[in-house]
């Protein structure tokens, strides 16, 4: 048996729980709207493939050619390690990882990474961005175009936008184009059926 | 008549405040009319809550369906829905139908997944990476664990158990250790022993039971960081002879064995490692060079393993004491596992003969299964008859597919062994009868 006392204190819990509730999605949308909004643009040069998420559905993993570092000269790194990627875009504005460092880099653009595997002067890094969620069918169309013409594979890229060390994915583009406009334009979208 | 009872009982608080009844006739009057009010019956409730689950993760696979067409806005306001309605269906609940579990089972489920799904849709939105899924599944506990108590809803934290394990599971790999999960498991346990102190032998209870003990053996096999090879003996063989004198310290009395989870659950596990111990590659890798070396390997992490040995052997000993002071032989041989397991393992090191161990062990097995045969003949009990033969016949076989007899001698145990089984089942039933 509740008495009212009790019960007034489980609905004032319940309050406190419910605002919790909203601002945790909120202020991880917050964090992500406001580095799109005013986050600086970099683009990433990517080769996807299609697995698949039962919570989240349908992705394209993403294999950035920028997650590879071949100069590496300090210390041994250990696996699992997080660092920091420092960026620079290339004449066609394209990301470079040009170091790593073990603190935030100061002025500079830069990435929180994490070591997958150093071999040498190799290091293999796992940044941010490694999945682009899409709409099953169109994932799927997007596999079946990859898989039939692997040798003309147009080229692919991810915008993304930084902000302290902190980076959204903004779009994925096929051949310079958003990815559903660049299915538009082939005729791949809408899906037939 | 069910909404004069839900008013009567609205106004009990009242009435023992003002003094017009006293407690106990508030409590008797509150449990004579309750199952009035909550009359469904529990395969009703059942299909509640399964309504309920079912609709959320409808909810789940729609949202994961990535709707293209909508915008990031659109998005933002989809994913918020299914949130708003469980809060509004929670909040009714408490204000209005406080009293039927049904509505607090089912309008926790749905609430309790609406947050999953809520958070999944954002990180879905802005792609975010498999970096933080572990960071996904524990945001999502830690907002959801609290309607378990304030709904008093059992089904929230069975999700909860499945999400914590999944979460041990993904940290383990993705942050190299998963020590949370410990904090995270203590955190339901509260609502478990109020269930259980409640009414143990309910359904309800039960559930949270096998829920419970589950989530723990999955958690310890996913947070042990393995990095002292075959420590896992010792401390699964203290976990499981635990959850054995649990059962025997506070929950004995169950109208039938099935309803006795700790039990079934603390036998089979002591049952299944001394039959498995008997082989000699369970003894293989220990004392060996060999430690985890890859990256997920942490070393504060991997002292940890001796902490969670620590704890359960102060937790199995505080139990056994009870056991030695009665002198119970029966119970003293399922709970004594570490007892001989834990030497053993001292002993063990690559240099010694594997003899020195299995045969230990072996004995054990046998006369773990003789002792439980006898205690079942001795007081016809035949599920202690049948579990005592099934040990032993299952140390013969496994020392039988162990050795290289010829098919025909094989052949002639197995029936042999049949023949017993089925006359010693034979002969208690004649003598029950009798």
């Amino acid at each position: 048996m509740i008495s009212r006392r009790h019960r007034r204190i489980i609905l004032a819990a319940f309050i406190g729980l419910a605002i919790a509730q909203y601002a945790v999605p909120i202020s991880m949308i917050n964090k992500r709207q406001s580095t799109l909004e005013q986050g600086v643009t970099y683009k990433f040069r990517i080769g996807p493939v299609d697995p698949y998420d039962p919570f989240l559905g349908r992705y394209l993993a993403l294999d950035l050619e920028a997650a590879t570092f071949n100069n590496w000269r300090g210390e041994p790194l250990q696996a699992g390690q997080t660092l920091y990627a420092v960026l620079e875009q290339d004449k066609q504005g394209f990301a470079r990882v040009i170091t790593l460092s073990m603190d935030p880099p100061g002025t500079r653009d830069y990435l929180k990474a994490r070591v997958v595997w150093q071999s040498g002067s190799q290091v293999r890094l796992r940044l941010p961005f490694d999945r682009y969620y899409l709409e099953e069918n169109a994932a799927q169309t997007v596999w079946q175009m990859q898989r039939s013409n692997p040798q003309q594979a147009v080229p692919v890229h991810i915008v993304v936008k930084l902000q302290d060390g902190f980076g959204v994915l903004e779009e994925l583009y096929f051949d310079d184009k958003p990815i559903f406009e660049y299915m538009q334009e082939q005729g791949l979208w809408p899906p037939l059926g | 008549m069910k909404r004069r009872v839900r008013w009567l009982l609205q106004e009990l608080p009242d009435l023992v405040e003002q003094g017009v009844i006293n407690q106990q006739a508030a409590r008797r009057i509150h449990d004579h009319y309750m199952p009035h009010l909550d009359g469904v019956g529990i395969g009703m409730r059942l299909l509640v809550i399964l309504g309920a689950l079912l609709i959320g993760l409808g909810v789940i696979l729609l949202i994961a369906h990535n709707w293209p067409q909508w915008s990031r806005s659109v998005r933002t306001v989809v994913s918020f829905s299914p949130l708003i309605v469980g809060q509004m269906l929670v909040a009714w609940t408490l204000l209005r139908r406080p009293h039927s579990a049904s509505w607090r089972e089912g309008s926790g489920t749905f609430l309790f997944i609406s947050i999953g799904a809520c958070i999944g849709l954002i990180e879905q939105t802005y792609h975010l990476g498999t970096n933080d899924y572990a960071g996904f599944l524990l945001t999502w506990m830690l907002l959801g664990i609290p309607l378990v108590y304030l709904l008093d809803a059992s089904v929230p934290l069975l999700l909860y158990w499945a999400g914590i394990v999944g979460f041990a599971w993904v940290a383990q790999n993705q942050w190299g250790q998963a020590l949370l999960f410990w904090p995270l498991w203590l955190a339901g346990l509260p609502h478990v022993v109020q269930s259980l102190r409640r009414a143990p032998w309910d359904f309800r209870s039960q559930c949270l039971s096998w829920a419970t003990c589950l989530a723990v053996l999955a958690g310890t096999a996913a947070t042990l960081e393995r990095a002292a090879p075959g420590l896992w003996l010792p401390i699964f063989a203290t976990l499981f002879a635990g959850i054995y004198l649990t059962h025997y310290r506070w929950l004995r009395g169950a109208p039938d064995v099935l309803r006795s989870p700790f039990q079934i659950i603390g036998v089979a596990g002591v049952i299944g490692l001394s039959l498995m111990f008997t082989f000699a590659n369970a003894w293989d890798e220990i004392a060996s060079d060999h430690t985890r070396s890859s990256w997920h390997y942490r070393e504060f992490a991997g002292m940890f393993d001796y902490v969670v040995l620590a704890t359960l052997l102060v937790w199995w000993f505080g139990l056994l004491r009870r056991v030695l002071r009665r002198r119970d032989h029966m119970q003293f041989m399922y709970a004594g596992l570490p007892l001989v397991v834990i030497p053993l393992y001292l002993l063990a090191a690559p240099d010694t003969p594997q003899v020195f161990l299995i045969l230990p062990m072996n004995l054990y097995a046998f006369v773990l299964g003789i002792a439980t045969l006898r205690d079942g003949m001795r007081n016809g009990h035949t599920v202690s008859l049948n579990v005592g033969l099934l040990v032993i016949c299952s140390l013969l076989l496994l020392r039988f597919f162990d050795s290289e007899l010829p098919f025909t001698i094989r052949g002639v145990a197995f029936v042999v062994i049949g023949t017993g089984f089925l006359a010693t089942n034979l002969w208690l039933r004649r003598r029950l009868e009798a």
